[in-house]
């Protein structure tokens, strides 16, 4: 198997008022290549510090990571960054022109940025919004447009933090089994946040779970149950009780 | 019907505050211990307005002051967003710039109109010199705080896909931090209107708005001052509702960065 993205002993060390603080402390992880990944633990367990410096936005202090192969060193195309504040996306440009953002920074020529920003809109299934600002649309179509965008540019790993954390359950579940499809169908590398099990277990290949204070594996597990998942299937109720183990002392 | 009774209603709301003003003022100007000469009525002011406005005199004035305040506020406006959106930007900038920016932004503009004088003699050039000086220290401070406002989300999202130094400027950073930047403009303009008016009165030029109202008070013509001052309150709503409300509403309102 290939590996798209490798930690090898990663720390993070925060300067505060008070001193340094130790976020995250010898972390290493693999993730196969087009492999969902999902790190999982409470909070102050430095999952977005971990995201970040795969993002390229923090610099570990110590150790190295390498996404394809390639040391990471600040951002890059190679990765695509959706977050957890819907804010994110840019208010002044349509749901399309979102999408075409990273397209606009390659030079990509408008017609065919269009119909790059159309396709991946389409995959989410808001083409319909493709002239809607995003203050026209909900939450949840916010967070899908983010998703496009950050696939849009072809990046070979998407990142995301807690993208439906702040949605309503019945909009995550839907979220959730559309994620799941555009995986599918793009056959990317993810890294995917989360301090929920069940979202967890749904989602992900590859399970890496993290103690807090500091960050630190605490174990790493592959889920090979079938796809698409049923949340209340016996093996779907045995494997979240199976990560839970880890979580709990 | 419906809709033209609605439409009636709103006209008479938006109508009656000057209607009462416009009472209280005849009041005063027919029983009050004014001299008529100094406090007219309000059918002598209209009267002297539309002779002026006939006779194509308010509109040269206008017209002169309208071109020192246009030329003045763009120049402001240039070097205001300019220097704002690198002070926000680089610390610097920041650095070198806030100390001069907030010691000069207190400092009344008119200080500075002798010495301008002095510098660039009478006329049209240093009044529009000073306009610029005067009012684009307002444009540099809600410019600078605006892009200090912008969500590092935004720049986040932007770097990681891909945008570096004037991509971020342009596609990012100034689209974020407009609503500082229209904020400052427009405080920017009532500072040009407020130095060029008086400007127009201190420096001897031979046409304008100001100039008008300061040439009148020899002759005790009120209702030509009443005039110009009309015309200068015009002047301020057009530019208000035709430039910066028309600006809102296809920028920050469309986006839903501003309520409509």
């Amino acid at each position: 198997m290939v590996e798209a993205i490798k930690a090898h002993n990663i720390s993070y060390e925060y300067e505060t008022a008070a001193g340094a603080v130790l976020a995250v402390k010898d972390v290493s992880f693999s993730v196969d290549d087009a492999a969902f990944m999902c790190v999982l633990g409470p909070s102050g367990c430095g999952k977005t510090t971990i995201l970040n410096m795969l993002a390229g936005f923090l610099t570990p202090t110590k150790g190295e990571i390498l996404i394809g192969g390639k040391a990471v060193a600040g951002q890059g195309q190679d990765r695509g960054v959706v977050f957890q504040d819907f804010a994110q996306l840019f208010p002044w440009r349509t749901a399309r022109r979102n999408v075409e953002f990273g397209l606009e920074m390659r030079g990509v020529p408008p017609a065919e940025r269009r119909e790059t920003a159309l396709k991946f809109l389409r995959l989410v299934k808001l083409e319909k919004f493709a002239d809607a600002y995003p203050h026209q649309l909900s939450g949840g179509m916010q967070q899908r447009v983010a998703i496009s965008r950050s696939l849009a540019y072809n990046p070979a790993v998407l990142l995301m933090d807690e993208p439906f954390a702040a949605l309503d359950a019945m909009t995550r579940e839907e979220m959730q089994k559309l994620l799941t499809e555009v995986w599918q169908a793009t056959k990317k590398t993810v890294v995917y946040i989360t301090h929920n099990v069940a979202e967890a277990v749904y989602l992900a290949d590859q399970l890496l779970v993290l103690a807090a204070h500091p960050g630190t594996v605490k174990a790493q597990m592959r889920l090979d149950l079938p796809r698409p998942r049923d949340a209340l299937s016996t093996e779907f109720v045995e494997a979240q009780r199976e990560v839970l183990k880890h979580l709990v002392h | 019907m419906k809709a033209l009774k609605t439409l009636g209603a709103s006209a008479l709301w938006l109508a009656a505050p000057f209607v009462v003003a416009a009472i209280v003022w005849e009041l005063i100007a027919r029983f009050g211990s004014f001299p008529p000469k100094l406090f007219p009525s309000l059918v002598t002011v209209a009267d002297t307005f539309w002779k002026l406005a006939t006779a194509g005199l308010l509109w040269v004035a206008a017209e002169a002051t309208l071109f020192r305040l246009v030329f003045g506020f763009l120049l402001a406006a240039v070097v205001g967003v300019g220097v704002g959106i690198a002070m926000g930007r680089y610390q610097w900038a920041e650095d070198v710039c806030l100390p001069v920016v907030s010691m000069a932004y207190p400092i009344p503009g008119l200080a500075y109109a002798p010495l301008f004088v002095l510098w660039f003699g009478l006329g049209d050039l240093p009044a529009i010199l000073l306009v610029a000086v005067a009012s684009c220290f307002v444009v540099i401070i809600n410019t600078w705080k605006g892009v200090k406002a912008v969500k590092p989300i935004w720049i986040r999202a932007a770097e990681s896909m891909g945008a570096r130094d004037r991509q971020l400027f342009r596609l990012v950073i100034l689209p974020a931090s407009l609503p500082y930047i229209l904020t400052g403009l427009r405080l920017g303009l009532a500072q040009a209107w407020r130095i060029l008016v008086a400007v127009e009165m201190l420096m001897s030029v031979n046409r304008g708005l100001g100039w008008m109202i300061f040439g009148a008070q020899e002759f005790l013509n009120t209702d030509v001052m009443l005039s110009s001052i009309a015309v200068i309150g015009f002047l301020g709503v057009l530019l208000e509702k035709q430039v910066f409300e028309r600006l809102e509403r296809y920028t920050l309102v469309r986006w839903g960065m501003m309520a409509a």
